[in-house]
């Protein structure tokens, strides 16, 4: 392909991704992409811990759910914006990455993974006792008070598409630079050599924690953008293990460590999803989860630096 | 001539196993400094402790006049005391100009600036072929060469470099001296670890000798190789010095 046919796929996909709302008005389909949108955000920021620095986290939900209740809470008890109360999570979820950070960056192994793992365990059972606060196993519905942008309340599905696409676009910009910033090389060096990395002088628990206060600020915006968005959110479906676990599966799925990894594995297996739910939920239960683990192990076997290293030139 | 490093009675343990056991001398300012002993004579757990990977039990060490006892490795690192790894362990999933521009970030923070940098060095080490060839994809030597030239471009004052010698043939080492002269010649004092007598006699002003943890001997190297308790202790009876 020459590189002039090669913007005109470019800018008509841009075009076709900008005006689809436009051209499609089924609000179930809209809000599939805002998914995997919203998905692609968040593995974009899990991978600069998990990917780049090779730290995995299995507890991203408890960034999420953090940022998503904080704003919640907020408009539910103090009528008070989540633009503001978003920022508040997000502040939140960043004390919470320190939390977690602090002790288990200065050890090698597994203590990482199990910190975060037990840290999102530790906020979903927060969530369930303060019931009275937080609604509990209930959940917490988010009251619509008819259109209101102040309050991300809309009756369309397309403004919460254009904001995951806003907020999908900013986050990979973000990445893209920090991947050729002095952190993403330094994060690099750590995913491949601690000892070596640390005689050249990089801080390494340092480093770790910069990119993962930077992984959990994004996904904690991502929590507030899909509380808003769905009107409703429950400790288990958004502080719970297999979202922490999906986070991870887009990113491992698409390309691990690479920018274009998670928009990849993000498209893939959110659409992946609804589709055999559409198709195959009808079926049997757990068909859809079949295929799921299914395409999991067949990226493993055959692909494992993900899809996304199809589309790349062989260097 | 001033003292670059001090080490003064230093001792280090590993359960009941005595590493070092009071050890103190003075690296001067801008010399190749050779440090020999047999196998588990405490070499290694010595750099590894000047370096800040272990904290020593008991002593200092002062590098210009300054304590820098059981600083962290990358403070000891960002101080000027840099280190190879007795088996090179370059960023293998990196170019080589990715692995040395990580190193040149230690006071830069522009990745350009650093780039400048590690060209130079690269160059000067005389990777220069092998700039955008990822380092799993090198031949041990270059290897070797590419962690030395990585520990210089942290603009080091001191270099320990731990058998950076072993393994290579001889057209390699006779390089691989030339090259060690070279970088001493710009002002960086040498610490060198190595088993190849004849590279430790071609390069040291001085060395020093360790025994089952202890000094055994100091001073030039031809004064010291036929010190008989050197030669009984390390060399071995069969080592004839000429």
């Amino acid at each position: 392909m020459s590189k002039k046919m090669k913007y005109a796929v470019a800018g008509f996909f841009a075009l076709l991704i900008l005006a689809f709302p436009l051209l499609v008005d089924n609000p179930y389909i809209i809000h599939t992409f805002f998914m995997v949108f919203l998905f692609a955000t968040m593995g974009l920021g899990w991978n600069l811990i998990g990917g780049y620095g090779a730290q995995l986290s299995l507890g991203h939900a408890a960034f999420f759910a953090v940022g998503a209740y904080t704003a919640v809470l907020f408009v539910v008890y103090k009528s008070i914006t989540p633009f503001l109360g978003g920022v508040v999570g997000i502040v939140f979820a960043v004390i919470l990455a320190i939390i977690i950070g602090l002790p288990s960056f200065r050890l090698r192994g597994p203590y990482f993974t199990l910190s975060t793992i037990a840290a999102a365990e530790i906020v979903r059972t927060l969530l369930l006792h303060f019931q009275d606060f937080t609604g509990g196993a209930n959940g917490i519905p988010i009251p619509f008070k008819g259109e209101n942008p102040l309050f991300l309340q809309f009756y369309s599905k397309a403004p919460y598409y254009y904001l995951a696409l806003i907020m999908l676009i900013a986050v990979f910009l973000l990445l893209r630079f920090l991947e050729k910033s002095k952190i993403g090389r330094y994060l690099a060096a750590i995913r491949e050599d601690q000892d070596a990395a640390e005689s050249l002088g990089i801080k390494t628990h340092k480093v770790k924690m910069i990119a993962l206060i930077i992984s959990a600020a994004i996904t904690a915006a991502c929590g507030v953008l899909y509380a808003f968005t769905v009107g409703f959110i429950d400790p288990d479906s958004i502080a719970g293990l297999s979202l922490s676990i999906e986070i991870a599966v887009v990113v491992i799925v698409g390309g691990i460590g690479t920018l274009w990894g998670p928009i990849v594995g993000a498209g893939v297996v959110i659409l992946l999803t609804e589709l055999t739910n559409m198709y195959l939920g009808a079926m049997r239960s757990g068909a859809s989860l079949m295929l799921y683990g299914l395409l999991l192990i067949i990226v493993i076997l055959f692909k494992p630096q993900g899809l996304s290293a199809l589309f790349r030139k062989k260097s | 001539m001033s003292a670059v490093l001090e080490v003064k009675n230093l001792k280090k343990s590993f359960g009941g196993i005595q590493a070092l056991k009071n050890v103190s001398f003075n690296v001067e300012q801008g010399e190749i400094l050779g440090l020999i002993g047999p196998n588990g004579s405490g070499k290694s757990t010595f750099v590894n402790v000047v370096c800040g990977l272990y904290r020593p039990d008991a002593g200092k060490v002062l590098l210009k006049g300054d304590d820098v006892t059981g600083l962290e490795p990358p403070l000891a690192a960002s101080r000027g005391i840099a280190r190879t790894f007795q088996s090179s362990r370059p960023f293998l999933n990196l170019t080589v100009l990715d692995n040395v521009i990580v190193a040149a970030l230690i006071d830069e923070n522009r990745v350009d600036a650093a780039e400048k940098i590690a060209l130079k060095t690269i160059k000067f080490t005389g990777l220069e072929q092998y700039v955008n060839t990822k380092s799993c994809n090198l031949p041990v030597e270059k290897r070797k060469r590419l962690d030395l030239c990585r520990a210089l471009a942290t603009k080091p004052s001191i270099m320990m470099l731990d058998e950076v010698m072993a393994g290579l043939n001889p057209k390699e080492m006779e390089e691989g001296i030339e090259l060690l002269r070279l970088i001493n010649q710009t002002g960086i004092t040498i610490i060198f670890i190595e088993h190849v007598m004849k590279a430790v006699m071609a390069l040291c002003h001085r060395v020093v000798v360790f025994n089952q943890g202890e000094l055994l001997a100091e001073g030039e190297p031809q004064i010291v190789m036929k010190d008989e308790r050197v030669v009984k202790a390390y060399l071995g009876g069969s080592y004839k010095p000429c």
